[in-house]
């Protein structure tokens, strides 16, 4: 695919309320980090370019509330989603254990197309906090099980690896949108015979 | 002439009086009907509603029947399922002892019908026969008679005149007797059929009136049951309180209005209100899931303590807001929800407090009780916003969602339930 249009690619954040969503969000997108606590409501998106080789792709990335889990936040919002993020703080078992609830939540929401393949990204964020519960290793080996999910560990109040993983997300869900361009967006046509190529019978000249 | 015209219109000949068809309808209709219940005694020995209540009073005595009692009535008083299994079968018991006095009554009619259609079928064998027999006899004489007036020897017999006189004689008394049985067998038939009206009446109607009397005495018996049965599923205070109505499930405590999964959950966390980031950060799926289960079985004293439970702030925390999202009608009503929604449209802060104050003003008793209860427990949390890092901002982003949402749920308003619920925080 030669075309070098601008490509736009929805980005979705999900993960328990408090393991720093928001502000993984604000680090990639201003580079800034806020020590306010302060509870997300609702959804919004921010948007950032970003060159990835050669194209030029806008990230249009969905921060979400995290106490959704029980209230979803419908259909219409997980569509068309190219690649989402699921967030977990490092220092909190239960933020992990939640991870395969919300990969399901939004398996189910958005309905993608080649679920098992679907683009997800995962990141351990606060590692900058010194009483870490969840070892690397841990979750390294819940995302290998999950048909190899790429996991970055993340800190966004000290912008450690925020850009890395972003940009990963970016390749991913450029990759998926590649695989699916070549593969028949369309369902095969289908072939109206034409008159003349329907076979003559024997002996009927009707 | 008779107004009636026969059931079943066959081609009349002279043979087959009127009224014949009609006659053969009222016997086999007779026959049918005592037909019906040819097999009264199986039927009585095996009806539908004993068999259910037998299987249910085996159910009783069974060992699990017998051992299970609520664990909350007084002294192991039977649970609500085992009251109900009792009046399943007292009901049950009640309809087969009337369904036996039914078919008692059903079974007189029967008789009477198989008595009926064997009385028309033999009168009519007899008359129909006799009849035949002397048109049989007169075709005889009749045939003698022409045959012995065109001999052609006839004018050589002497005695001639007399001969022919006798078997004159002898057809006309033939005729006599068939025209005699003919009459019988017209007013035989004439006389079955007009009892069509009593056959009608006394049998098939009579048939009907029972079973309606039947059905009528069983539901009157069902109107009269069926207020208790509800009347105690309303009562239960074992009813799960998780999304049920609110006022139901509050009037039915006894010595408080507070739901008791909200009394429970803020009793549980009197203790931690320095938790950072309590109502925000979520807890382990599956305790909470344990937790909902022990609310909806109210297994929680009010004297329990999170330790002793083993569970972090956090369960009650989130399991209130759970709670609280599924009730079908949210604590701020949905009746109102149009109006609570419209409150960030005005322009300042206080027009928004007056306003509130109206709604809340409006609101059933037992919710504005519960919402009291909850924010007065709300506004301690924010005390602590130093330490626990949710102030009135934070909570009401946290839980005003949870206190106002439309009934279908379908839409997601987050602005108005926030704002509304920092407000009354801030101003409690």
């Amino acid at each position: 695919m030669a075309s070098r249009k601008k490509v736009l690619l929805k980005v979705i954040i999900l993960g328990d309320s408090g393991v720093g969503k928001t502000s993984l969000m604000n680090q990639f997108v201003n580079r800034k980090f806020s020590n306010q606590y302060k509870a997300t409501i609702g959804a919004d998106f921010l948007t950032k370019e970003l060159q990835i080789d050669d194209r030029l792709v806008t990230m249009q990335i969905w921060d979400t509330a995290g106490q959704e889990r029980f209230q979803s936040l419908g259909v219409a919002f997980y569509r068309g989603a190219d690649c989402c993020v699921l967030v977990m703080d490092v220092t909190s078992p239960t933020s992990f254990k939640s991870l395969e609830s919300w990969k399901d939540e939004f398996l189910i929401q958005a309905g993608p197309r080649d679920p098992e393949n679907f683009p997800f990204v995962v990141i351990g964020n606060k590692i900058d906090l010194e009483n870490r519960m969840i070892q690397a290793r841990k979750a390294q080996a819940w995302c290998q099980e999950k048909n190899n999910i790429p996991y970055f560990e993340t800190s966004a109040k000290e912008g450690v690896n925020v850009e890395k993983a972003f940009e990963t997300v970016a390749r991913n869900a450029l990759a998926r949108e590649k695989e699916i361009d070549q593969q028949a967006d369309f369902p095969m046509p289908i072939r109206i015979p034409q008159q003349e190529e329907q076979p003559k019978k024997d002996g009927c000249s009707c | 002439m008779n107004k009636f015209r026969p059931f079943i219109s066959g081609t009349k000949s002279d043979d087959v009086p009127d009224c014949y068809n009609r006659v053969r309808y009222i016997r086999d209709a007779c026959k049918i009907l005592s037909d019906v219940y040819k097999t009264d005694k199986d039927f009585l020995n095996k009806s539908f509603d004993n068999e259910i209540s037998k299987s249910f009073k085996d159910f009783r005595s069974s060992e699990v029947g017998k051992n299970y009692r609520s664990p909350y009535g007084s002294n192991g008083a039977p649970s609500i399922l085992n009251r109900t299994i009792d009046e399943l079968v007292q009901i049950h018991d009640f309809i087969d002892s009337k369904r036996k006095e039914s078919l008692e009554q059903i079974k007189k009619i029967i008789e009477q019908a198989k008595d009926k259609q064997s009385n028309i079928r033999q009168t009519m064998t007899e008359v129909k026969e006799n009849y035949e027999k002397a048109q049989r006899r007169l075709e005889t004489a009749d045939t003698n008679l022409k045959k012995f007036q065109t001999r052609s020897d006839r004018y050589q017999l002497a005695n001639y005149d007399e001969r022919s006189t006798e078997l004159e004689d002898i057809r006309n008394e033939c005729e006599q007797t068939r025209t005699l049985t003919r009459d019988i067998y017209v007013t035989e038939i004439y006389k079955i059929a007009s009892e069509e009206h009593f056959i009608t009446q006394n049998l098939f109607s009579q048939y009907l009136f029972e079973q309606n009397h039947f059905y009528n005495e069983i539901c009157k018996h069902l109107s009269s049951r069926i207020p208790i049965i509800e009347q105690r599923l309303e009562d239960d205070d074992l009813t799960p309180s998780f999304h049920l109505d609110l006022i139901k499930h509050c009037s039915k405590r006894c010595d408080t209005i507070i739901a008791y999964p909200i009394e429970i959950s803020i009793r549980l966390l009197e203790n931690s209100l320095r938790e950072e980031g309590l109502f925000r950060i979520a807890p382990a799926h599956n305790k909470q899931k344990k937790f909902v289960s022990e609310l909806d079985l109210q297994l929680i004293e009010r004297s329990s303590t999170l330790n002793e439970l083993g569970y972090d702030p956090h369960v009650p925390a989130n399991t209130l807001k759970q709670y609280l999202r599924g009730l079908p009608n949210c604590l701020l009503t949905s009746t109102l929800f149009e109006q609570w929604n419209q409150i960030p449209q005005l322009n300042n802060e206080q027009l928004r407090l007056e306003r509130i104050s109206q709604l809340l003003k409006q609101l059933p008793k037992i919710h504005y009780e519960n919402l009291n209860y909850l924010v007065r427990f709300l506004t301690r949390v924010a005390e602590y916003s130093s330490e626990n890092k949710m102030n009135a901002a934070n909570l009401g982003i946290c839980i005003g969602c949870s206190i106002l949402y439309p009934k279908d749920q379908s839409s997601n308003t987050y602005t108005s339930g926030s704002m509304i619920l920092e407000l009354m925080i801030n101003y409690y």
